[in-house]
C-alpha cells in the first residue's frame, strides 16, 4: 500500500535521509525507530509533504499505486486527513486553544464529508466514543486546556481518523505522556488500526514502545535504514551492531526478578554521540562509534536478506543463533 | 545513626491560595544511599527535591540536613549548606549560561561558595572525572552535545565536593545511547566519591537500575517507599502496581537479548 524506493531528502548540502526501500501493507503497523537526527521524522513527514520547505526530495513514494513525490501542495493537502491521517507528539499544539473540542472534531468531519450539521454532531460524539473519551457530550463543550494530556491526544486521534484514513502516521504520539497514560493510548491506536484495517507508521525513539505496538520495525541511523523486519525478531535477536548497541544501552526494565541482579551494574554504552550532519564517516555511518568495526566498514555495507523480510546492512553482524539456544552451555 | 536528610510532615504550596503540591510527607535519606523518586508529571517529585536542596523555602513541617533544620542552615550558613547539597537539572543547556566559557561556569560554585579562585589544574581534574578533556575549558555551551553539557553540569555540581547530589530527570533530554553514558557516570561517581544520590525520574527502569531505595509519589503524597527490589517486586499500593505494569509493557527484556562480546 505504501512503498518507498530510493528516497533521498536533502537540505542544502546535507543528505538527511537515504532509504533504498521500505514497504507497508494494509492493516500493518511499521515502526521507524532511531535517535535524534536519525531522519525518522523527516522520512515520515516527507510522505505527506510536511517536510521543511527547503528540503529536496528525490526517489519514489507510492501510496495505493499513486506517486506522491512531485505532487503539488494542494494535491498533498487533499490526501492528508482523508487517505492519510497524521498525529504529532504534542497534542496541545495540534489543537486550537480557543475552540471547543466538539467544534474542532466537527471541522475535521465536515472537511472530509458533506454531512448536515446534526449528522456532523452525531459523528463527533461517535468519534469521541471510539477514542474512549468519557462523557463525550459534556467533553465536547470543553476547551483543550480543560483536558488532560491523554484526553487531548485522544481528541487529536479522533480528528485524524474522522475520514477513516487507510494510513495513520503517528510521530512520537506518547512521548509527552506519562507512562500509565501512554499504555492506554498505545492500546487505543492498536485497536483502531485492527478495527479499520488502518496501516500505521509509528515514529518513536523507544524500542520498547515500538515492540509493543508494531508488527515491523525499521531502525534508522544517520538517515539510513540499518536493519528492518519483524519487530520482535529484531529486538530480541538484532543482527546489526547499531541495533544491538541501542538495545544494550537501554536501562532494562522493571522486571521484578531482574532488578536485584541489575542494580548498580553499568549499562552498555555507545561511545560518543550522533555526529553532526556533515560529520558522518564514509561507508557504514555507525562505524566510528561501533565496538565491532573492521577495515571494510569504510566501504558501503552490503544488504543481507533473511527470511520474513528481515534485512540489515552490516559488515560484521552479530551471530545470534537462530532457534533458541541463546543461553546454551556451548561457551 | 541519624539519617542524613530527615523530612517530617512536610507540606508545600506555591502561594497561599494555591493547592497543596506536597501533603504531609515523611521520609529519610541515609548517608551514602541512592534514592530514586518516581511519579507522574504533577506528582510533586521535582518540588520535593527542590525543597530538600534548599531551592524552595520549607513551608509547613520540617526538613533537617545532618540533624539541623534546613531553614536554620539557609538563614545562618547558606553557603555551607550549598557546599553539601548540589543539584543537576533536566536541561543542561538551560542550566549553563550560554555566554560563559565552561571555565567560568564550572568555577562559579567554588567562587561563590568557597570564596576562592579555582585553578585550571583543579578544573581539569573535575572535567576529567566526568570524562571531558582540558580543551573543554575554553569552549562555550553551544559547542557541546547534550550529553557533554550534562557532564559539564555534573562537574560543576561536584566542584565543591558535595555530600548529596540531587539530579532532576538528568537524562530525560538525552538520546538512549548517551543516557547510558551519563547513568554510568553517576553510578561511577557515587562509588568513587561516596556521594549520596537522589534521582528524580519518570522512568522506572532508570531508577530500578540506579537506586536501592525508591519513593513512589502521586498527587503530592508518597504512596509507597522502601527498598527498590521489594517495592517493585511486591507493590503494596494499586498505583505502584499500575505504574510497574505500564512500564513493563513497553520495556525490553534484557534476558532475551544476547550481548555478543
Amino acid at each position: 500500500m505504501l512503498s518507498i524506493r530510493d528516497l533521498t531528502v536533502r537540505i542544502g548540502p546535507y543528505q538527511i535521509v537515504s532509504i533504498d526501500e521500505l514497504h507497508l501493507t494494509r492493516g500493518r503497523r511499521l515502526g521507524l525507530v532511531g535517535e535524534s537526527g536519525s531522519g525518522k521524522t523527516m522520512t515520515a513527514m516527507s510522505i505527506v509533504g510536511l517536510q521543511p520547505r527547503e528540503a529536496q526530495i528525490t526517489g519514489s513514494i507510492t501510496f495505493d499505486g499513486r506517486e506522491l513525490v512531485g505532487l503539488t501542495d494542494s494535491q498533498l493537502a487533499a490526501i492528508r486527513g482523508t487517505d492519510i491521517g497524521v498525529i504529532f507528539q504534542d497534542p496541545l499544539r495540534a489543537l486550537n486553544p480557543t475552540m471547543r473540542i466538539g467544534k474542532q472534531i466537527g471541522e475535521s468531519v465536515r472537511l472530509h464529508s458533506d454531512l448536515r450539521r446534526s449528522a456532523v454532531n452525531a459523528r463527533v460524539i461517535d468519534l469521541m466514543t471510539q477514542v474512549q473519551l468519557p462523557e463525550p457530550e459534556q467533553l465536547a463543550r470543553r476547551y483543550p486546556h480543560q483536558l488532560s494530556g491523554g484526553q487531548r491526544q485522544r481528541v487529536v486521534i479522533a480528528m485524524a481518523i474522522a475520514a477513516r484514513p487507510k494510513l495513520l502516521i503517528a510521530d512520537e504520539p506518547t512521548t509527552a505522556l506519562d507512562v500509565t497514560v501512554q499504555k492506554g493510548i498505545l492500546d487505543l491506536l492498536a485497536q483502531l488500526s485492527e478495527e479499520y484495517e488502518m496501516a500505521m507508521l509509528f515514529v518513536s525513539h523507544s524500542l520498547g514502545v515500538v515492540r509493543k505496538i508494531t508488527h515491523d520495525v525499521a531502525v534508522l541511523y544517520g538517515g539510513r535504514v540499518v536493519e528492518t523486519g519483524p519487530s520482535s525478531e529484531i529486538i530480541d535477536q538484532p543482527r546489526h551492531r547499531y541495533t544491538e548497541a541501542l538495545i544494550g544501552a537501554n536501562p532494562g526494565q522493571a522486571d521484578p526478578d531482574a532488578i536485584e541482579a541489575a542494580l548498580g551494574t553499568p549499562l552498555t554504552t555507545i561511545p560518543g554521540s550522533v555526529p553532526a550532519l556533515d560529520a558522518f564517516p564514509s561507508g557504514c555511518r555507525f562505524r566510528d562509534r561501533c565496538a565491532h568495526s573492521l577495515d571494510t566498514c569504510a566501504e558501503n555495507p552490503p544488504v543481507t536478506r533473511m527470511s520474513g523480510g528481515h534485512r540489515f546492512t552490516c559488515w560484521n553482524p552479530t551471530h545470534t543463533p537462530v532457534g533458541g539456544e541463546l543461553d546454551g552451555a556451548a561457551r | 545513626m541519624a539519617p542524613l536528610v530527615d523530612v517530617r510532615d512536610l507540606s508545600f504550596r506555591y502561594g497561599h491560595k494555591q493547592n497543596w503540591v506536597l501533603r504531609s510527607l515523611n521520609l529519610s535519606i541515609e548517608r551514602g544511599s541512592a534514592v530514586g523518586v518516581v511519579g507522574e508529571s504533577g506528582s510533586g517529585k521535582s518540588t520535593l527535591v527542590r525543597l530538600l536542596c534548599g531551592l524552595l523555602p520549607v513551608g509547613s513541617g520540617s526538613v533537617t540536613y545532618d540533624g539541623r533544620a534546613v531553614t536554620d542552615w539557609l538563614s545562618k550558613d547558606p553557603r555551607q549548606f550549598r557546599l553539601h547539597n548540589q543539584m543537576v537539572f533536566q536541561s543542561p543547556a538551560a542550566s549553563l549560561d550560554p555566554r560563559m566559557r565552561i571555565r567560568r561556569s564550572v568555577a562559579e560554585p567554588v567562587r561563590a561558595l568557597e570564596r576562592r579562585k579555582i585553578g585550571d589544574d583543579e578544573l581539569e581534574s573535575w572535567l576529567s572525572m566526568v570524562g571531558l578533556g582540558p580543551e573543554a575549558l575554553n569552549r562555550y555551551p553551544h559547542q557541546f552535545s547534550g550529553g557533554q553539557l550534562q557532564r559539564v553540569a555534573i562537574a560543576r555540581a561536584l566542584s565543591v565536593s558535595p555530600t548529596v547530589l540531587y539530579a532532576d530527570e538528568p537524562t530525560s533530554a538525552l538520546d538512549v545511547s548517551v543516557q547510558a553514558q551519563v547513568l554510568n557516570l553517576l553510578m561511577d561517581l557515587r562509588a568513587r566519591l561516596g556521594l549520596t544520590l537522589v534521582i528524580v525520574s519518570h522512568d522506572l527502569a532508570v531508577v530500578s537500575r540506579m537506586c536501592e531505595h525508591i519513593l513512589v509519589m502521586r498527587n503530592g503524597e508518597i504512596v509507597e517507599s522502601g527498598p527498590t527490589v521489594d517495592v517493585l517486586h511486591s507493590p503494596s499500593s494499586a498505583y505502584t502496581n499500575a505504574l510497574t505494569k505500564a512500564a513493563s509493557a513497553v520495556s525490553l527484556r534484557p534476558g532475551n537479548v544476547t550481548s555478543a562480546g
